[in-house]
């Protein structure tokens, strides 16, 4: 073979005559299109699915979904952080729940 | 809904005119990278595929991004070879019993001679010479400094003249005129 591979030229000359005759199949676009899509949809399928069982699971678990309970207020909570949605009531005195109501007492006028 | 059918069929159509001009001497480098005809293929389709999925990015450089990814393709089927021998071992029985395409590539005496060179020589030629980049996008492809494209392109071609002149003393040994 008389090519000089010193020679970039020759050498890029000698490359195209030894591989001209290796071509590529004519619809690779659409091969790699339509692989590419076929994968894609592959994939939705899979996170469509996966998203499916994991709800299929939670829900009976009651980690999810209508039959899950609302949060519950935490009394420790500062009022101010709070977010949900509280009933304010009005500050009770110490001790004022323990007072045991009595009858007021009747006053009778004596006569002098 | 239209909008988007519009966007991917344009997206498509550029990618498709893209694939048409660049895959022959991306097939070709590969060729020469890998062993054999399959691997090459294979190695194409992967890069184009990658290319495709990011289109948007590749398509303000697409060649020189298609460069990149090829490489890598290629050195991904490498260490897969060396991970797994025993792939490498029916493929060259394989070849033993596929003779017609043994008969075909004896004729690329540049290639075979292509593929005796370490790895990063290779490369590099086949970058310079085969999908005609320049230093810089040689280096940016194989994500090593320009000065070391420089030193292995200019190894690389010592080494193919050695072989080249070995491989045609064998041929005079065998043929002679």
């Amino acid at each position: 073979m008389s090519i000089h591979a010193d020679d970039e030229f020759s050498l890029r000359i000698a490359l195209d005559s030894e591989l001209g005759d290796v071509w590529p199949g004519e619809d690779l676009a659409d091969l790699v299109i339509e692989r590419h899509r076929r994968t894609r949809r592959r994939r939705v399928a899979g996170a469509v699915s996966l998203v499916v069982l994991c709800a299929g699971i939670g829900v009976p678990l009651g980690l999810s979904g209508p039959g899950s309970k609302p949060s519950q207020h935490d009394p420790g909570q500062r009022p101010d952080r709070h977010t949900g949605s509280v009933v304010l009531m009005p500050p009770v005195r110490a001790g004022a729940g323990l007072v045991i109501g009595r009858p007021a007492p009747v006053l009778t006028a004596v006569a002098a | 809904m239209r909008g988007i059918r519009g966007a991917r069929a344009s997206r498509d159509a550029e990618f498709t005119e893209f694939v048409q001009a660049a895959s022959p001497s991306l097939l070709r480098a590969a060729l020469v990278l890998l062993d054999s005809r399959e691997d090459a293929e294979d190695a194409v389709q992967v890069t184009l595929l990658r290319t495709y999925r990011r289109w948007e990015q590749a398509k303000q450089a697409p060649q020189a991004y298609a460069r990149a990814v090829l490489v890598n393709a290629c050195r991904e089927r490498w260490r897969h070879r060396r991970r797994h021998p025993e792939i490498s071992q029916d493929l060259d029985e394989l070849a033993n019993v596929v003779s017609f395409a043994e008969a075909v590539d004896r004729r690329h005496v540049l290639v075979r001679v292509l593929r005796q060179l370490p790895g990063i020589q290779r490369e590099v030629l086949v970058c310079r010479y085969l999908l005609d980049a320049t230093v810089a996008e040689t280096a940016a492809a194989l994500d090593i400094a320009e000065g070391t494209v420089k030193s292995a392109a200019s190894r690389g071609l010592d080494q193919l003249r050695q072989l080249l002149y070995d491989e045609e003393k064998r041929d005079r040994r065998v043929h002679p005129r």
